[in-house]
């Protein structure tokens, strides 16, 4: 019998902001843990939070063998990687007196608006351990922020937010972007015409709205079950040459999420091609996927710390390319989609979504706030011959700021 | 359970919560988990009549290390029973348990039975190709003791049946997924045969639907759609957290207005049994029946203390957390929108070209509320036509309302056993909506 163990703990520090002010300070520290015990091709699980020991957990694994939970996938074996990106971060009290720095100036510049919602200060430990030789451990700390804004004129019950989310914060450059996005908000502009535009994608907000149909479609077991839109479409040119669809677990890139999956699989560079240079690759999968349909395991296994591993969407990003924003807009105006959310895709692939906030963008200024808009368009157009690219540059010179930038029909709301 | 002493210099509350969840899940034939836990842990805050200081842990054996952490960041306050906003808390105690751990005494292998029962009748779909099939039952009890007095004790039972499923037929695939939520294990027997209609309706939409053009429509909303709309376009809209400190919001949303078709009314209650069942909130307060809208004028809103003491209105039973990771925040519990005086056929009859939407993928709303349908019908003259694909729904909250022209007189307030309401971090929190079948003008349409 096998023994893998994962421990999990998120300790957090925010402050929830309200009417301007902090309002409060939470502090949130959980353990999750789990053993797994592997017999044959079965798999029994048992977990539990807080004061739980390990041996209890083992004994209680060990008995959920007779739920007889088919695992005929070999464990992950040798390996042993520690990664710790907590480096460089305040303490909590300096978090504190950060954030209450942050928020005070953020309201003195500017006073048209009121902020809610919250800052963080989070350090996540993760470990997968099994007595097959594997040892990953991740460590992490970073910040995330979204300080919701509304104009004290306005009737809404929001009207935008600006975030950030990273392990480099600097006050001076989050109130930069800030400036830059309050003051393209206040500034009302029409909609030049109805018709096709260039469109940014804002990715930090945006960008799972419009890869939501790989999320769905590029599912391992869909795919190969003939249930997916591009099912039998492997290897196949489906769209621009620049577009690259990527699974990334790279801890450069992403914040607070383990560099290996709940299997232990650590992928090359802990990143995965899906698409690459619009060619389909492969769909995602997690090793029961792969065994069953001979398509290569992208680590894409997830789950609750105390289940069975399973297949579930992975974090998708769309690779950079070379041009920077101003080339991909080109001295033309167009649209900057900063915050887009229920729109969706049909079964077919066409695409439509309702944007919340929409700026009018040249590619190295926000112009001013458009009204309401609707963009629509096509899974096979807006990926192919509409795709002009991911920006190398970032919006905000900070921290994320990707823009995905495509034409699209647009019209008023 | 360790006791913890209060410092009477501070207001102090604690609320223990037991989750005890079950869940056992099929991919296609093939038993993919099965599971039981138990998890117990706390959230604790502490108010100095300044600033809330707040806890989330699951070490619950050093508690009071944990409440004197508190006291230590905040400030001592000897008239903090003064407090407004303390002096609203309500004072409740007693032992509310309606359930007592009744999902708990059947046993894993009967759950397993019944999902088999219901997995039996995916083999009359033609089209299917792959599904995710899964029962999952929930239950809470949660212990809520405070410095001022309050000790209650209650608990809630969920169970249902949540099948994913994904059709394919010559190139067009199409993904839907069957839900039933219910409080008790018995009614979910009661269900099955549901399945197959929904089945035949799935296969039906991925043969025969087709794209429309974008544009402005008659819309009839099934209840489901009524419900997430309802939730989505007035539901958050009626969270008095964004009203707080705001003298427009305050002055733009005055108790009386004219917000709606005068055949509207909303309410929202955590009274009922289902996903949205709250017989007290997180603060202790009691669940009450709200009015949001009555007869198309608007009738009140919702609150946590915080919230109903800065605005100087009563308490509503609306503070409510995830789980004990979470600090409670105004959410929803049961959302729906009252019925009518016509049947479904006399709304249809009416609509010259539109659609009726039946199943919906997922809703949301600022001042721009979205519907993404999923099974939706072209109605031309009166009758329904065929299937139809839409991407979006959408419009401005306060327009679409007043847009409201016919309520069917049958309604149905639905459960869920997966997924819930999204706010800011805390998702998915458990909620029930729905409505009649209820007739919009001039819905856009993408």
């Amino acid at each position: 019998m096998k023994k893998e163990i994962y421990i999990d703990n998120m300790k957090e520090t925010s402050l929830i902001i309200s009417a301007s002010k902090v309002d409060s300070v939470k502090m949130r520290d959980i353990t999750k843990k789990s053993v797994r015990m592997y017999d044959g091709n079965f798999i029994g699980i048992a977990g539990g939070v807080g004061e739980v020991s390990i041996e209890d957990l083992q004994k209680k694994a060990r008995e959920n063998i007779k739920n007889k939970i088919p695992y005929n996938s070999e464990i992950s074996k040798d390996k042993h990687i520690e990664i710790d990106k907590s480096n460089n971060i305040m303490d909590d009290k300096e978090f504190l007196l950060e954030g209450e720095k942050l928020l005070s100036e953020l309201v003195k510049e500017n006073e048209d608006f009121i902020f809610s919602n919250k800052i963080t200060m989070a350090e996540r430990t993760t470990n997968l351990i099994n007595d097959q030789n594997l040892d990953l451990r991740y460590k992490d700390k970073s910040m995330y922020f979204e300080i919701i804004f509304k104009e004290k004129s306005s009737s809404s019950i929001f009207d935008g937010y600006v975030a950030y989310e990273g392990r480099n914060y600097n006050r001076e450059d989050f109130l930069n972007m800030s400036s830059k996005v309050l003051k393209g908000y206040k500034n009302q502009v029409d909609l030049p015409y109805e018709g096709k535009f260039k469109v940014g994608v804002f990715m930090d907000s945006c960008e799972q709205l419009f890869l939501k149909i790989f999320s769905k479609e590029l599912n391992g077991r869909i795919f190969a079950e003939g249930g997916s839109l591009f099912s039998n479409k492997l290897g196949e040119k489906l769209f621009n040459d620049d577009f690259t669809l990527i699974e990334s677990r790279n801890p450069d890139d992403v914040y607070l999420q383990p560099f290996f999956d709940m299997e232990g699989t650590v992928l090359k560079d802990y990143s995965s091609n899906l698409i690459k240079n619009g060619v389909l690759i492969s769909p995602y999968t997690d090793k029961k996927t792969s065994k069953k349909y001979n398509i290569k395991n992208t680590g894409s296994a997830s789950g609750d710390y105390d289940e069975v591993p399973t297949l579930i969407q992975p974090n998708l990003t769309v690779k950079a390319g070379n041009k920077t924003l101003k080339e991909l807009f080109g001295g033309e105006k167009g649209i900057l989609l900063y915050i887009a959310s229920g729109g969706d895709f049909t079964s077919s692939g066409q695409f439509g979504t309702p944007v919340q906030l929409a700026f009018l963008y040249d590619g190295e200024n926000i112009i001013g706030r458009l009204p309401e808009i609707q963009v629509s368009s096509d899974v096979y157009k807006m990926f192919n011959d509409d795709y002009l690219g991911v920006c190398s540059d970032s919006l905000f010179n900070m921290n994320g700021g990707k823009v995905m930038v495509m034409n699209m029909d647009v019209k008023k709301m | 359970m360790k006791s913890v002493n209060f410092n009477e210099n501070f207001y102090t509350d604690i609320r223990y919560e037991t989750i005890t969840e079950r869940k056992i899940i099929y991919l296609n034939d093939e038993l993919q988990g099965m599971k039981e836990r138990e998890e117990r842990g706390a959230f604790v805050r502490v108010f100095d009549g300044n600033r809330w200081y707040y806890s989330s842990t699951t070490k619950l054996s050093q508690l009071q290390e944990e409440v004197d952490n508190l006291y230590f960041m905040a400030e001592e306050c000897k008239e903090i029973n003064e407090n407004e906003n303390i002096k609203l808390l309500e004072l409740n105690s007693g032992e509310y348990l309606k359930y007592n751990d009744a999902l708990s005494k059947i046993s894993m292998e009967e759950k397993n039975e019944l999902l088999k029962e219901y997995m039996e009748v995916l083999s009359q779909a033609k089209y299917l190709k792959t599904y995710k099939a899964q029962y999952v039952d929930k239950a809470i009890v949660k212990k809520i003791i405070s410095s001022k007095g309050t000790d209650v004790i209650f608990d809630v039972e969920n169970c249902g049946v949540q099948i994913s499923l994904t059709f394919s037929y010559e190139g067009n695939t199409f993904s839907e997924t069957f839900q039933k939520g219910r409080d008790n294990f018995q009614s979910l027997k009661d269900n099955i045969d549901d399945l197959k209609d929904f089945l035949i309706k799935c296969e039906e939409f991925l043969v025969n639907s087709v794209d429309i053009t974008a544009g402005k429509y008659t819309v009839i909303l099934s209840p489901l759609a009524a419900g997430i709309f309802a939730h989505e376009s007035f539901g958050h809209k009626s969270e008095a957290d964004f009203m707080v400190g705001d003298e427009t919001m305050i002055k733009e949303w005055s108790i009386g207005k004219e917000v709606g078709a005068p055949i509207l009314s909303i309410v929202d209650t955590g009274q009922i049994a289902g996903s949205g069942f709250v017989p007290f909130d997180d603060e202790g307060t009691k669940a009450k029946e709200n009015y949001l809208i009555k007869d198309g004028n608007l009738a009140g809103r919702l609150h946590s203390s915080k919230t109903a003491c800065s605005l100087k209105e009563g308490l509503t039973g609306n503070a409510r957390a995830m789980n004990f990771e979470y600090e409670p925040m105004v959410r929803m519990t049961n959302t729906y929108i009252l019925p009518g005086k016509n049947t479904l056929d006399e709304l249809i009859s009416q609509v010259e070209d539109g659609f009726l939407v039946d199943t919906v993928k997922h809703g949301s709303g600022m001042s721009t509320f979205t519907i993404a349908p999923s099974i939706c019908y072209r109605i031309k003259g009166g009758k329904i036509v065929e299937p139809a694909k839409i991407s979006v729904i959408s419009g401005s909250v306060f327009e679409t309302l007043k847009n409201i022209d016919g309520l069917s007189k049958n309604y149905e307030l639905l459960s869920f056993v997966t997924g819930g309401c999204g706010k800011m971090e805390q998702w998915p929190l458990p909620v029930g909506f729905g409505g009649p079948y209820v007739r919009v003008q001039n819905m856009n349409i993408q």
